[in-house]
């Protein structure tokens, strides 16, 4: 009796779409527009950086501070680990 | 949100909102389409101790009471009976009279009655999952329920004779 009554109250109840769901998928924020502003800021830094030792390591050895920082290896290795971080960023947080 | 996690919800959770707003087919839309706005929004605060649909009728009905505490008595002037709009539901298809009976049996119940008769028919919602919905003790849930059914019940069969 009372499955018979709830299945009656269900169907008596029930409402058709009728794009409903097409209006609320519309209304949804897109997934780039739902990122949070630090996540934006760790992709920006990690640009930042990607740029400032491409910028160091495209003058080479011309710098006279030294070969620390002046040398190949350090520049080269941070540019990767920037460009790294600016791909995942990118794939991650998108 | 997939589309298909709308679709699955958008019939109790639109019907369950037609009923609280007494038929008020705009609002109702209205307040769904912001139940699951919010409930994308806020998806990271989602425990896993509930159902998903618990949660979203706690929004949903979380919106009903913001939008009644603000618009007041003024809500209930833009009501109307639900039977007068039944296009884009199945109403159509029952038979009119017994149509009319639920609806008029349902017309009769407290807002708090017909709202515990909806989560248990329409979503079939557990009584734990109902208390915590409409914020009211288990036991009570349980009581009313079965008194509310009986209500139900006994209005049906006296129309019907």
């Amino acid at each position: 009796m009372d499955n018979q009554f709830d299945l009656e109250l269900e169907k008596f109840l029930e409402v058709k779409d009728n794009g409903f769901t097409e209006r609320v998928m519309k209304q949804l924020p897109s997934p780039a527009k739902g990122r949070s502003k630090q996540k934006n800021l760790w992709i920006w830094a990690g640009a930042v950086a990607f740029l400032g030792l491409f910028f160091i390591w495209s003058l080479g050895g011309s710098i006279p501070v030294g070969n620390f920082i002046s040398g190949y290896y350090l520049p080269t290795a941070g540019m990767l680990c920037a460009t790294f971080s600016v791909v995942t960023g990118l794939f991650v947080y998108r | 949100m997939c589309p298909w996690l709308v679709r699955r919800y958008q019939s109790p959770l639109r019907s369950y909102l037609r009923q609280m707003t007494a038929g008020d087919l705009e609002t109702a839309d209205e307040l769904a389409q912001e139940s699951f706005i919010r409930a994308y929004q806020n998806i990271e605060s989602f425990r896993a101790d509930s159902q998903f649909s618990t949660w979203l009728f706690q929004i949903a009905r979380n919106q009903f009471l913001d939008l009644k505490k603000s618009k007041g008595n003024k809500m209930n002037e833009k009501t109307r009976s639900i039977g007068e709009e039944a296009e884009g539901t199945s109403m159509i298809e029952s038979s009119s009279n017994r149509r009319i009976m639920l609806e008029q049996g349902l017309q009769k119940l407290e807002t708090t009655e017909r709202e515990l008769l909806l989560l248990n028919s329409v979503q079939e919602f557990s009584h734990q999952e109902i208390s915590k919905i409409a914020e009211i003790p288990l036991g009570t849930v349980k009581t009313r329920l079965k008194i509310i059914k009986e209500k139900m019940r006994n209005f049906l069969e006296e129309s019907h004779q």
